[in-house]
């Protein structure tokens, strides 16, 4: 069974009308897409701003449903189920968000926080909280403390173990480590590595940057104005860019020394 | 034109810069690179006159041989724009929104240059022309809204060099971007400061960006400069530890991300975090999360050593 699959999504939206007697103009911000993501596997998404890589992160998560096409999680097809089947099913897939200054509440201890998805679930948290501060490398008693306590990369790491605390199979992230320094973008992309090794689960990364993509997925879908240009495993995308606008990526993000 | 002499920035919790010695001429193209909290943007605002009333200076700078190291405001006030301009990280959040762009542009040409409204909208006009905005007197009328993220900076680029400036300090100008217009970007810092033969300070942690755009490098950490040199050698064969572990850590494009036991290949990392500065140690500041960490490292503060300058005990006493 594949873990995600993802069947000709297609999402446009209503831009505001431009005249009082025509039709409000309609922009589709994803195009006919589809992929897999396979359990332990991970998926990048790459693309310039605008290019529909955020609305793609936000249907997954069932934030909102496309005009066309369909998700089927581990077969379920979480756009036909309702509200409170859907809500069942969450704890499986989450989402890690770009800023780790914004997406934390700066009023609550850390602990409370990422107990969050917890008390959504109404499951106790237990020993949950410390085993989940662990697994991404902070120490248990970091509970107690409150957000301006933490460097960016240590509150990336909280956004982690929020995300990771309902023991999820499928994790989004969206832009994740890009407010991050190099040194700890690394230290981040290798967390995710550990985690999805010693979990199993898949991941859907989405980032601008092609050479943070390559450095963790498997295979690889590059998107311009909603559209998928190319899909496949990343190695022969990487090696082999079949379209120009690949290979634009490429030598914005291969111009490296 | 631009010296700074053992500049040191210093809070009560600790030193910002620790003793950094800089010197700037027209047309130079320095890249200072750097994790947050390394001391870069405090750096900047040495340049710009722009350091927190909390901390004290000490050390000297001078602007064309003029002492502005406890200059007034005032005096500032007659440097900033003229002979040194700066521009900033975030587009979105640089400009007025409630003003039309080409107003936000000419302001610092009525106040500096005393030009009239019509002398100024033609500089404005031709400033935008230069920076690459198509379109320009359209462009003029826009609310910032109305502008991509690209074409922000390019208006704010435009700002910056509206008194053409001796010297333009870019803090991070290509972060907020996509990767291809943050090449566009750097290629058109780069032209300018060719074409005006104006002096480019280019902050960035962006090595890449750094590399294109710059001629020199200095890789800081803690309010130290702990190399520097030509952007290339340095960049191609660093020597402290600092600036190998930053290299390394620079996801490549062409990685595989999987071997042939099909288990995944980690980055290399450097340990930890850059700690506040009323943790940093005494000694060398990378003490604590370097590899070749010996005895003396947290206590004795290495000195700089060969044409790089390198700050670090065990590198200088390899090459000695």
């Amino acid at each position: 069974m594949t873990l995600f699959q993802a069947r000709g999504l297609t999402r446009q939206y209503r831009l505001p009308k431009t005249h009082i007697l025509r039709p409000a103009p309609v922009l589709t911000a994803v195009n006919n897409v589809s992929f897999d993501i396979h359990a332990g596997q991970t998926l990048g998404v790459v693309g310039e701003s605008g290019s529909g890589k955020s609305t793609l992160a936000r249907l997954a998560m069932a934030f909102e449903a496309p005009n066309e096409g369909q998700i089927l999680f581990e077969d379920h097809d979480i756009h036909a189920l309702g509200a409170g089947k859907l809500r069942q099913l969450r704890p499986a897939f989450q989402m890690i968000f770009q800023d780790p200054f914004s997406s934390l509440d700066p009023r609550r201890k850390v602990g409370w926080s990422i107990a969050e998805p917890l008390r959504a679930m109404q499951s106790s948290a237990g020993t949950r909280v410390n085993e989940a501060f662990e697994q991404v490398g902070l120490h248990a008693a970091d509970a107690g403390k409150y957000p301006h306590e933490f460097s960016g990369g240590q509150r990336q790491r909280i956004a982690i173990a929020r995300a990771i605390i309902t023991r999820p199979k499928l994790l989004i992230a969206d832009e994740a480590v890009s407010a991050l320094d190099v040194s700890v973008q690394a230290q981040i992309l290798n967390l995710l590595m550990d985690l999805q090794d010693t979990l199993g689960i898949g991941i859907l990364f989405i980032s601008h940057d092609l050479a943070v993509v390559a450095s963790i997925c498997d295979s690889l879908l590059v998107m311009q104005h909603g559209k998928a240009l190319e899909y496949g495993p990343a190695t022969d995308i990487l090696n082999n860019p079949s379209h120009a606008y690949t290979k634009s990526l490429l030598l914005a993000a291969g111009d490296r020394v | 034109m631009f010296e700074m002499q053992n500049m040191t920035v210093r809070f009560s919790i600790g030193e910002a810069l620790r003793g950094v010695s800089l010197r700037i001429a027209p047309g130079d193209r320095l890249g200072i690179v750097g994790e947050s909290g390394s001391g870069k943007s405090m750096l900047a605002a040495c340049l710009m006159g722009m350091v927190p009333d909390a901390a004290t200076i000490d050390g000297t700078l001078t602007i064309d041989g003029t002492n502005m190291t406890h200059a007034s405001e005032a005096k500032w006030q007659t440097i900033r724009a003229r002979r040194a301009a700066m521009i900033f990280q975030e587009p979105m959040s640089a400009l007025n929104p409630l003003r039309r762009v080409g107003d936000t542009v000419a302001e610092p040409i009525y106040v500096h240059m005393g030009l009239n409204k019509a002398q100024a909208r033609d500089r404005v006009l031709g400033l935008f022309e230069e920076v690459g905005i198509p379109d320009p007197a359209s462009r003029f009328r826009m609310f910032p809204h109305e502008l991509s993220g690209g074409q922000r900076q390019r208006v704010l680029i435009a700002l910056a060099l509206a008194c053409d400036p001796q010297l333009l300090i870019a803090d991070e100008p290509t972060t907020a971007l996509d990767a291809n217009i943050a090449l566009k970007i750097t290629d058109l810092l780069v032209h300018l400061s060719q074409s005006r033969n104006m002096a480019l300070v280019f902050i960035s942690h962006d090595l890449s960006a750094v590399a294109r755009a710059t001629t020199d490098i200095t890789v800081m950490y803690g309010g130290d400069f702990v190399e520097r040199g030509v952007t290339a050698e340095v960049l191609s064969n660093p020597m402290h530890p600092y600036t190998q572990g930053l290299l390394a850590a620079r996801p490549s494009p062409r990685a595989v991300s999987r071997d042939a036991n099909g288990s995944r290949r980690r980055l290399p990392t450097i340990p930890g975090t850059v700690p506040p500065l009323h943790k940093m140690a005494r000694g060398c500041r990378f003490a604590g999360r370097c590899a070749l960490e010996r005895g003396e490292c947290a206590s004795v503060r290495p000195l700089p050593f060969g044409p790089r300058r390198i700050t670090c005990h065990a590198v200088s006493e390899e090459m000695t």
